[in-house]
């Protein structure tokens, strides 16, 4: 059994990498070799169940396997990794899982279904913390059991269309019960043993972390490479260092690179490298405090949903790079998201502004003659202070007048979530999958651990609960397309201002590296090779 | 001289103190704490769950108790050698300091041994050969390192050496034990940049010390008995004018600490500076209050040297 991701992900993700494949397949793979790249953190932390930075997942990504992965070599696609096959039940509610025979451990120990019921049944622990894999499958899984030592099932709690999504997630890789046991959790370097095609080796906290080839893996012949090689590089100017001296082969990972940054890099290397820009699945958003006067009246959100120009901050902020207006990107979730001809012309996205400026201005003098001051909350990080400098011009031209107050990195994440603040001029988040339901269930429903703005909509909620449920995959669509539409034309907390993509680099020597969907998915290197 | 020194250590008890509490009320005082922090950037949990999250980890930490309470065991612990137990790194922070202590010092130290030899010499040539081409080049050279940012000329030896010499100093690190040619491979890039800002003041108090002590009587006296140039400038003019250029170097040395955590995170050294900032931004308290104590201990103690130092240089003090 395959799932199908849409089709128009593959423009986005890999338009670099289909032309590479085609040169990669008629290459015979080439042993040996050190893969290197860079972790923008000290993960600190190696649990990946319980952790959520992506320092964390890119530390550990090549050491395990899941019952389900995205396909390394076509990463549009779902495919079975511990497990050779899968079926749902008729209703939808019950998947069995069977999975590979003979494979081991990095410690020799055999790989059986107890090990997958033990990874499950840890993260489902309603007492254990899991923010990615447990956050996606405690509302959907009921509970996990071993039919056999080479078959286990899950009972979902109601046919839920995300769950495979979930599963395939680089967060939800399948542990060792017998470590577990040993060690209580997989927060230590010893703990790191999983089937992966990687041995966890050497972890330098702060400097490095090195994998080396497991010769065990069970495909025969993979991985190509004999290792891989994480430099911890905190610094923007060490990682362009990096890449411009050739010490990393790939730069696939967060921050993006700046288009400026990215002509550096060519006008370094030349030919040596490809430089491409691809999605990085993270939507740019401005929040208003639902309970907090004035966003507490729906017609002031109204009014900065329709003055808010998406164009002109994705052409200035971001160099262009990312998808106005969107709140799903066509390149990431297909028909999934509207189509951007209708979304170009709601209220607020529409070219040219005048008419949704006037109405914005109508609305903020009906209710505040002359004009308000507002306290804008932005994260002292990366290019936020850009952003929010021009969101404040923008609101000006409606009446709001916004005094900017910075927060250090965490302390902002702090005040966001204790509902802190009035308005926050700009705040991106990642998705953890690539299922278009992901935007609604962290930002939109009631319940959203993201809805920092506190806005409860009945219509969201049900949309959302029924996009969930729904195993047809044109109603599936039909009701995100209804909801994306609401959501738009209403009063929402959170402004989409669109999807945000990023430059990134490959070396000309690396062959058969896909990025995958989500940039938690892609670091295996389990089919990666370097011609030299 | 003993009572001198047994003094001046007992001025550590209350320094010290000072500062820790100082940097625990500090740090309660911006917002959010490590289970916010952790549980609200993920943000992918319903709201219920996260505060229940956030108040099992602040259980768990016993950040829930009333600040006094919570360093008067901080205290009580950190006086017995347990500085408590990182968050972030799951492990004890006494283990971060055994690991980065010694880096962040080996870079502090030689840094400021290179700027001393490049500095003081530099001064006096200055001083010496005042209003001449040798003069005018110390003093651009001074005057560029003060005005430069230090986190600038890091960033510009790092691109300098990419640009012009395709080399970047290794991004892996290797203990001076290891290997120590590799080690320094590392560290010289980072200890040039820092030197190079640290030594621009002592090169220009020196030149001004100097210039204002060959002006004395002894040195004319010296010259007319018929002692040699080098013999006035190293043996009578260099060593009388050093007096405040050693208090300088103390005060100024500390904040070489300072710019250690830059020059780190610039040339990829896992040093007390990296672990520090991971530190301030998850609110990993006990890993901040005991590296802050630590880079204390050593401002202080560097300072205890330069008081000691003084005895040694001038022997009115240590006869007195």
């Amino acid at each position: 059994m395959r799932k199908s991701l849409p089709l128009a992900l593959i423009f986005a993700l890999v338009g670099f990498g289909l032309s590479a494949a085609g040169a990669a397949a008629q290459e015979k793979p080439r042993y040996g070799g050190i893969l290197n790249w860079y972790d923008y953190a000290d993960p600190g932390r190696l649990d990946i169940h319980s952790e959520s930075p992506l320092g964390v997942q890119q530390a550990v990504a090549g050491v395990y396997s899941g019952l389900l992965h995205y396909d390394p070599d076509d990463p549009t696609k779902i495919v079975g990794d511990l497990a050779e096959r899968w079926s749902a039940s008729p209703d939808g509610k019950t998947y069995t899982f069977h999975l590979r025979k003979g494979v081991k451990w990095h410690d020799g120990q055999p790989f059986s279904a107890a090990d997958a019921k033990a990874t499950f049944d840890r993260v489902l622990n309603p007492n254990f913390k899991s923010p990615r894999c447990g956050s996606m499958l405690k509302p959907m899984v009921a509970s996990v059991e071993m039919v056999d030592p080479h078959t286990v099932q899950f009972q979902l709690k109601f046919p839920a269309a995300p769950f495979v999504s979930a599963v395939a997630s680089a967060w939800c890789r399948v542990v060792a019960k017998h470590v577990l046991e040993k060690y209580g959790d997989l927060t230590k370097p010893e703990a790191q043993i999983g089937t992966g095609p990687f041995k966890f080796k050497r972890y330098e906290r702060d400097s490095v972390i090195e994998w080396e080839k497991n010769k065990d893996y069970f495909i025969p012949g993979l991985p190509y490479l004999d290792g891989v090689k994480q430099f911890i590089l905190k610094g923007a100017p060490t990682q362009l260092a990096a890449a411009k001296a050739g010490r990393i082969h790939v730069w696939d990972t967060w921050p993006p690179m700046k288009k400026t940054q990215a002509d550096e890099l060519k006008s370094a290397r030349g030919g040596e490298v490809e430089v491409y820009q691809a999605s990085i699945n993270t939507i740019f958003l401005i929040y208003m405090h639902t309970q907090k006067p004035p966003f507490n009246n729906p017609d002031m959100r109204r009014a900065v949903n329709l003055a808010i120009d998406r164009q002109e901050l994705v052409a200035k902020t971001l160099e262009g790079a990312g998808v106005p207006c969107a709140l799903l990107d066509p390149k990431l979730v297909g028909d999934f998201a509207l189509p951007l001809a209708e979304v170009n012309k709601l209220p607020g996205c529409r070219q040219p502004k005048d008419q949704d400026i006037a109405e914005a201005k109508r609305l903020v003098e009906k209710h505040y003659p002359n004009g308000i001051d507002v306290e804008a909350a932005v994260r002292s990080v990366g290019g936020y202070i850009d952003r929010a400098q021009l969101v404040l011009s923008q609101l000006r031209k409606i009446g709001i007048r916004g005094t900017l107050k910075t927060y250090e990195s965490a302390a902002g994440f702090a005040v966001y979530g204790k509902g802190d603040f009035t308005f926050i001029t700009t705040q991106d988040r990642a998705m953890v999958t690539a299922d278009p339901g992901d935007v609604f269930a962290l930002i939109y429903t009631t319940d959203a651990g993201s809805n920092w703005g506190k806005w409860s909509d009945a219509k969201v909620d049900e949309l959302a609960d029924r996009g969930l449920r729904e195993a047809n995959r044109t109603k599936r669509a039909q009701i995100y397309h209804e909801l994306q539409r609401h959501i738009m034309t209403s009063a929402p907390s959170a402004v989409p201002v669109g999807w945000v993509e990023g430059w990134f680099f490959q070396d000309k020597r690396v062959r058969n590296y896909k990025a995958s969907p989500t940039i938690y998915d892609h670091s295996t290197f389990m089919k990666v090779w370097l011609t030299q | 001289m003993r009572k001198y020194l047994a003094r001046r250590l007992l001025l550590f008890v209350p320094t010290l103190l000072g500062a820790s509490i100082l940097i625990f009320v500090l740090m309660r005082l911006v917002p959010g704490d490590i289970a916010e922090i952790l549980v609200y950037q993920t943000g992918t949990e319903s709201s219920a769950v996260q505060e229940k999250q956030i108040q099992q980890i602040r259980e768990e930490l016993g950040l829930d108790r009333p600040i006094v309470v919570q360093y008067v065991a901080w205290l009580g612990n950190a006086l017995r050698g347990d500085f408590g137990y990182s968050y972030t790194q799951r492990r004890p922070v006494t283990d971060i300091l055994k690991e980065r202590f010694p880096r962040s010092m080996e870079l502090a130290f030689l840094t400021l041994v290179v700027a001393v030899l490049w500095a003081i010499p530099l001064g006096v040539v200055s001083a010496v050969r005042q209003n001449t081409w040798a003069d005018y080049t110390v003093r651009l050279v001074s005057i560029s390192g003060l005005s430069l940012p230090i986190f600038f000329t890091g960033v510009l030896i790092l691109y300098g050496l990419v640009r012009f010499f395709q080399y970047l100093p290794p991004l892996e690190f290797v203990a001076f034990v290891d290997n120590p040619a590799e080690n320094l491979k590392q560290l010289i890039w980072p200890t040039l940049a820092q030197a190079y800002y640290i030594s621009a003041p002592i090169m220009r108090l020196t030149r001004s010390q100097m210039l204002e002590v060959i002006r004395h009587d002894y040195v004319r006296t010296a010259r007319a008995k018929g002692l040699g140039e080098r013999a006035v400038v190293y043996r009578h003019a260099l060593r009388n004018s050093l007096l405040p250029v050693i208090t300088f170097i103390g005060w100024w040395g500390g904040r070489l600490l300072g710019g250690i955590v830059i020059m780190e995170i610039i040339f990829a050294i896992p040093g007390m500076g990296t672990a520090l900032v991971q530190a301030v931004s998850y609110r990993d308290y006990p890993t901040v209050q005991a590296i802050i104590f630590v880079m204390a201990l050593v401002y202080l103690t560097i300072n205890l040297l330069v008081d000691l130092a003084y005895a040694w240089l001038d022997p009115r003090i240590r006869y007195a």
